[in-house]
């Protein structure tokens, strides 16, 4: 395959240095949310499947435009890294009151129980919520005449 | 995005989450009713008849039944339970909550009872498809509720509300705190009296069964009925109870007819239609029936004891590897791991030779020991951090050092033991750790009842563990056990001891209680009895009887100082020394 060369405007639009970084990390990440969700969970929840697949997806084109120097790079990544974080805290959410129902049923669990919640919140933690915040960080803020170079344009 | 934005979303993120988790926690909590409600319950045949409710210490709400009882149940707090499934699922703690429904001004109630009658705990409740029993059938609940109320469940979900009832523990026989030996003693018996009466006249055993219904399941197990056989002879020698002996002797002989047959030039016990024999169940049968020629019930084994006993010599490889399978179409071993064969293997070797004098056996018994120790210390990563069920290798340890106590392969035997009771003990919980009565049972989950066949295995295991260290001589290297091990010994039968049913208990839930009292459940919340449940359970129990006398108090169970000496060799009394000794008498 012939990768074009990069064009000037995808160039202002990346930060100058760690997009391939970026880019592998969203394509692992891609695969990491498909894994577990069609995977790795024991049941389907037509929710959590269109959240794992939106998710995935977005992660997965995002990954691919970063690498190829797209022009829409920085947006499809911005807009991938947004859905990531919603659901990634989202989830956590629902993990932290999940807990809190459970401990209010199952009192206080002691010990045993902190580790597997730990565990369980760790996983969706890394890649849903700290990938996808390193990457708007990243990204840094979107200036208008990044969104539109004509607008504005005396 | 910029971090001040990034940070900006993340506070009102914790602000929405803070505000989600203190709603939950108001809505779900229970809270304590002003006055405890005790709900009355008529129940005969395993059917409740009719029910009451009393704010007060009143009389029972409800007559007893021709040929039946009244249960009092007492509900102390309750808290709103949502509609929906998975929730409903997870939320109602097995065995400590009922359900009660509201709709119109009237009111439905299931208490524990009735869902244990249903078998309505430890269903795969919490995720569908998880494989972990755990919750309350949501469906069979709301099914009920809404007929009790004269309605349908989708009516009653939408317009009715769901409350969990917490309930008071149902009082036991058997008091919290350390087992005292005479409870210890009565749970035995009672436990080798219902597998005993399970025999049918045949020999062979009910093998599963759901008691609430009286309902036989289906299949059967040659190695568990062998291992049942072998607790009966245990627990006959022990008690001199002739219902028991009677038992062990019909489950026997049924095993010596319709399980030993030919592998190839051998002998082994296996179903007809078998043809990969894994050498448990020859293991086990040997096993039975050394016990029986120990216990002075049957001398008559010998001669199929000697040809089993060469079947499991013959399983062994000269680095002592046990092969523990058997193809018998083709005639050959098959070399596949399967599941505590090895340490079947060593341990019925050992007690055949204490039972017929061959030290052929003992030394085989040594070897297979020796070589199990080494395959698992041989996988270093393996054997430190993942260990799978060597219940079987710590009894064949105890035995082996009962008979030759400073042998490299008792050693080896006891030090892969001890190693594993190491990583098991981590997983033994304490009072207050799950809602449920726990102390001193295993469990890898606080959600989930434990269940009395861990419980019942890893205190087999820790009583030979002790043993075999009474038994080693003061002098030869080897590591000692922790002085926690006799309280953590003590806690596990004592929770199993409070798990038997009892008939004044829970007779009442089933439509048989002649064939399930005295059993012991799969946990305290589902009501399957198979025959390995007692088995191991009494077998622990009886372990820890024949120990008790010499073992430190549980003062131990948390002082490292002053209590790891035991006195020397409990283990190797006769069953009639170990009668004497307990104090009490035959047919008690």
């Amino acid at each position: 395959m012939v990768v074009p060369p990069p064009s000037p405007r995808a160039a202002t639009r990346l930060p100058p240095r760690g997009r391939v970084l970026v880019g592998v990390a969203h394509l692992a990440a891609s695969a990491l949310v498909a894994l577990v969700v069609f995977r790795g969970l024991p049941d389907r929840v037509i929710v959590v499947d269109l959240a794992g697949a939106a998710t995935s997806a977005l992660f997965l084109v995002s990954g691919g435009l970063l690498l190829a120097r797209h022009a829409r790079a920085a947006d499809v990544a911005r807009a991938a890294s947004l859905v990531a974080l919603a659901a990634g805290l989202g989830a956590l959410t629902i993990l932290a009151s999940a807990v809190t129902a459970l401990r209010a049923a199952y009192g206080s669990l002691a010990g045993g129980a902190l580790p597997l919640v730990l565990v369980v919140a760790a996983l969706p933690f890394a890649y849903l919520v700290l990938l996808p915040a390193a990457s708007l960080l990243w990204l840094g803020p979107r200036r208008r005449e990044e969104a539109d170079p004509e607008e504005g344009a005396p | 995005m910029s971090g001040r934005a990034l940070a900006r979303l993340f506070a009102a993120w914790f602000a929405f989450t803070a505000l989600a988790v203190a709603g939950v926690h108001l809505a779900l909590t229970e809270r304590p009713l002003a006055a405890s409600l005790h709900v009355d319950s008529a129940w005969s045949e395993g059917v409740r008849r009719a029910r009451g409710e009393r704010r007060s210490e009143d009389p029972p709400a409800v007559a007893a039944p021709a040929g039946g009882v009244v249960v009092s149940e007492t509900v102390v707090a309750e808290a709103w339970l949502p509609f929906a499934r998975p929730l409903l699922a997870a939320l109602v703690v097995p065995g400590r909550d009922g359900v009660v429904a509201r709709l119109r001004g009237r009111e439905a109630r299931l208490t524990v009872d009735d869902l244990l009658a249903a078998g309505a705990y430890d269903v795969d409740g919490f995720v569908d498809g998880s494989g972990v029993p755990a919750g309350v059938d949501a469906e069979l609940v709301v099914g009920r509720l809404a007929a009790a109320l004269g309605t349908d469940a989708r009516t009653l979900a939408r317009e009715g509300t769901l409350a969990r009832a917490r309930q008071a523990p149902r009082p036991l026989p058997v008091p919290d705190g350390p087992l005292a030996p005479a409870d210890a003693r009565r749970a035995v018996r009672l436990l080798a009296r219902h597998l005993a009466a399970s025999a049918d006249a045949s020999g062979r055993f009910h093998y599963l069964v759901d008691a609430p219904r009286g309902r036989e399941l289906g299949g059967y197990s040659l190695a568990r009925h062998a291992g049942a056989t072998y607790f009966l002879a245990q627990a006959a020698g022990a008690l001199g109870d002739p219902d028991v002996a009677a038992g062990a002797l019909r489950a026997a002989a049924w095993l010596r007819e319709e399980g030993v047959g030919a592998c190839g030039a051998s002998r082994c016990v296996a179903l007809a239609e078998e043809d990969d024999v894994a050498l448990g169940s020859t293991a086990l049968a040997l096993l039975a029936f050394a016990e029986l020629r120990l216990g002075d019930l049957d001398h008559g084994y010998g001669p199929a004891s000697r040809a089993l006993a060469r079947t499991l010599r013959s399983s062994l490889r000269p680095d002592g590897h046990v092969v523990p399978r058997f193809r018998r179409s083709t005639g050959a071993p098959h070399d596949v791991p399967t599941l505590f064969v090895a340490g079947q293997v060593a341990f019925a070797l050992a007690r055949a030779s204490a039972a017929y004098g061959d030290a052929e056996d003992l030394d085989a018994a040594e070897q297979a020991l020796g070589g199990l120790a080494r395959e698992i210390a041989a996988r270093p990563f393996v054997s430190r951090w993942i260990v799978g069920e060597e219940h079987w290798t710590c009894l064949a340890a105890g035995e082996l050092a009962r008979a030759r106590p400073a042998s490299p392969g008792a050693l080896a035997g006891l030090s892969t033991c001890r190693h594993w009771l190491d990583v098991q003990l981590r997983l033994q919980l304490d009072a207050g750790d799950t809602p449920f009565a726990a102390d001193g049972a295993f469990s890898l989950s606080p959600f989930v009842t434990p269940r009395t066949t861990p419980a019942a295995t890893r205190a087999e295991a820790l009583g030979a563990e002790l043993a075999a260290n009474a038994a080693i001589p003061a002098g030869t290297s080897h590591e000692t056990p922790s002085p926690t091990r006799a309280a953590a010994l003590h806690r596990a039968v004592g929770w199993l001891a409070r798990r038997v049913l009892y008939p004044e208990v829970h007779g009442h839930l089933f439509a048989d209680p002649e064939r399930a009292s005295g059993a012991m459940p799969e946990s305290e919340a589902q009501l399957l009895l198979r025959i390995d449940y007692a088995q191991h359970a009494g077998s622990a129990i009886l372990g820890w009887l024949a120990l008790e006398p010499a073992l430190p108090g549980d003062e131990c169970a948390h002082a490292r100082t002053d209590c790891g000496e035991s006195a020397r060799d409990p283990w190797q009394r006769p069953a009639s020394r170990l009668r004497s000794s307990f104090g009490w008498a035959p047919f008690e």
